[in-house]
């Protein structure tokens, strides 16, 4: 009896030490679908982005604009997309990939944020004093935004025992510099039912 | 042939007992963490804690909540933050019920199972995360701190407990946090929650709503136009006059919190018990609080112009001693439950050969362990000050008290800047110099 229940304890233990210490690794691809903990994550920042970008670029605001002036494409400043959620969600990324897209499409021009401008604006500066005068950027020709891009990272958790279901709503709105107009809305709202496991070794 | 089976089986029995459980308690060991603290020197602390760790899974938790509050101490504010993560997704990971320390913990001792906080303490561990991104200046960060907690305190609601089912401070800065963002409604919300947790408070911990939530609630629910409510908490708080919210907004708000003293340490209590009949030796250890001296009788707020009295909003020592009354009934069954499968197991041994018999006898003697791991870094209670200043540099000051009125301690905080409409949260962490000799329970 003694001899059995030892065994069986043994085993256990012996399990659980093994199970913890091998690590493995293994490449994945970035764009397959991997939720580990159902926080937030690359998948979808990468969705979230994709999905505003497409809409951003195919909406009205955009060929009115070219049309009102004389063919110039608008210029965009990305402003802050405040995280309103449960996580600590680094907006970062999502931002990044938003400017990329932007950027790429040769429809709009971006210009540096307000947190990237101060290093730029050094730079210039210390051209001023150390630069061949040929090569020197003169200050205060900076371009002038038309829009600012902004938005909010929104969350509804509900929690029941060891279920949850989470919602996630971004939102980013175009506004007009020159007039406060908003000239575009646009919202990517994502669900994920988290069932976190009751059991382990 | 048997035989020797059988010493083999014994001999490996006891050698994994040892193994698994170290000698001293987990309480023991953090003695040394606890004079370094004691002589006022946080950064020994954390080495002697780092020294003491090891590298044992089951306490990971414990280590990380311990290193952060101690980095807090330092003013690491964002190392104190990793050092949270890291225990909140362990407790996430560990949350799961384990087989292998189940069985552990009713055949061994209940050590052996991974150790992932009790209710408060879980909930304390946002509420520090949320007060060192306020220290950080990100407000924002705070929130997310702020609406995870509420997901676990709704959560912890639902649970079984009477005495702390939610915990009124961490609401009360919830209010705070949603106020400096300009969120009124959800401030005042997480205020009227604060409200209704106080007075349960004061029922089980003996700790009053403090007025400072009174003005609060006044501020917000006029602003709010709740009119009916803001009788009721004029006529509950008995304050007459106070200054409104947009009056308010041409001045900063100075947030002292001060943590006091050491949460009280778990300490073993054995008892042995001898079946004579058979000759086996059983013993039963279970865990009980020691509450230390509590030597503070006021904390005071000192401005250029004014004195302001800080209010108890939170007394750790009273919160850990119910909860550990409401876990006792479960500790102890599984005590008794061990005690039985060590007894047995003697006897079981000691019928095939007497020194095999004796040898499960001393390992399951010696092996049971009553479980003493708390988080002791947390402070015995929490002060909480708010004052309103205008704009520009102040000098701001704390004393603290004892209960004759007699100085402990004074801290200066010099050229603090206020800016209108925000809020600057200052901390401080007093332990004094003797710990020792509280009182039992």
């Amino acid at each position: 009896m003694l001899s059995k229940s030892v065994k069986v304890l043994w085993v256990l233990l012996l399990a659980a030490t093994v199970a913890a210490c091998a690590t493995k690794v293994e490449r994945i691809d970035t764009e397959e679908v991997r939720d580990l903990s159902g926080n937030w994550n690359d998948t979808d920042s990468r969705l979230v982005s994709e999905e505003m970008i497409r809409d951003v670029l195919s909406r009205p605001w955009l060929n009115r604009f070219v049309r009102d002036h004389g063919g110039k494409p608008p210029v965009v400043i990305v402003g802050e997309v405040r995280n309103l959620s449960h996580e600590h969600i680094n907006v970062n990324t999502f931002i990044a990939d938003m400017e990329r897209a932007l950027i790429n499409s040769g429809n709009v021009e971006v210009v540096a944020s307000s947190s990237e401008r101060g290093e730029v604006r050094g730079e210039r500066k210390d051209q001023d004093l150390h630069a061949r005068e040929d090569t020197r950027k003169a200050m205060g020709q900076e371009i002038g935004a038309d829009f600012m891009l902004k938005g909010t990272i929104n969350t509804i958790v509900d929690a029941e025992g060891r279920k949850q279901v989470k919602f996630y709503q971004v939102d980013l709105t175009l506004i007009s510099l020159a007039d406060n107009r908003k000239v575009w809305v646009g919202q990517k709202k994502i669900k994920k039912f988290v069932d976190k496991r009751s059991l382990r070794l | 042939m048997y035989r020797a089976r059988g010493w083999r089986a014994g001999g490996l029995c006891l050698g994994a007992i040892l193994l698994l459980s170290g000698c001293a308690s987990y309480s023991q060991r953090f003695d040394a963490v606890e004079a370094q603290l004691a002589a006022g020197n946080p950064s020994a602390a954390l080495q002697a804690l780092e020294k003491n760790h090891g590298n044992s899974r089951r306490d990971e938790v414990l280590y990380q909540l311990n290193r952060a509050l101690l980095l807090r101490m330092q003013g690491e504010y964002r190392q104190s933050n990793q050092a949270l993560e890291q225990a909140k997704r362990l407790i996430d990971e560990l949350d799961a019920v384990s087989v292998s320390e189940q069985a552990g913990s009713l055949t061994v001792n209940d050590t052996l199972k991974s150790y992932i906080g009790s209710d408060f303490e879980r909930a304390l561990l946002h509420v520090y995360a949320a007060l060192n991104y306020l220290q950080l200046g990100l407000p924002d960060e705070a929130r997310v701190e702020i609406l995870q907690l509420d997901v676990l305190l709704n959560l912890q609601a639902d649970g079984e407990g009477k005495g702390y089912t939610e915990d009124a401070f961490a609401r009360y800065l919830s209010g705070l946090v949603y106020e400096q963002l300009g969120e009124w409604s959800d401030a005042m919300i997480a205020y009227r929650r604060a409200y209704h947790d106080y007075r349960k408070y004061q029922e089980y911990f003996g700790v009053e709503p403090p007025r400072s939530l009174g003005l609060a609630l006044l501020r917000m629910a006029e602003h709010l136009g709740l009119k009916e409510e803001l009788r009721e908490y004029r006529q509950a708080f008995a304050i007459a006059q106070w200054t409104p919210l947009p009056a308010l907004r041409s001045e900063g708000e100075v947030v002292l919190i001060v943590g006091t003293g050491l949460a009280p340490s778990k300490r073993e209590e054995s008892t042995a018990i001898l079946a004579p009949e058979v000759g086996v030796m059983v013993r039963v250890s279970l865990p009980r609080y020691e509450t230390r001296p509590q030597p503070v009788g006021e904390v005071r707020l000192l401005t250029d112009a004014a004195t302001a009295d800080a209010e108890l909003v939170e007394d750790i020592d009273a919160i850990a001693i119910k909860t550990l009354q409401e876990q006792m009934p479960a500790i102890t069954a599984r005590a008794l439950a061990r005690a039985v499968v060590k007894y047995r197991a003697a006897r079981e041994a000691g019928k095939r050969d007497q020194g095999l018999g004796l040898l499960v006898n001393i390992a399951g003697f010696i092996s049971e362990q009553a479980d003493t791991r708390s988080w002791s870094t947390l402070p015995q209670r929490i002060y909480l000050a708010r004052r309103f200043l205008p704009p520009g540099r102040h000098d701001v000051s704390v004393r603290l008290l004892g209960h004759g009125g007699q100085v402990l301690a004074q801290k200066q905080f010099t050229g603090v800047t206020i800016e209108a409409g925000q809020k600057v949260y200052l901390s401080w962490r007093w332990i004094p110099p003797d710990t020792r000799g509280g009182r039992r329970s």
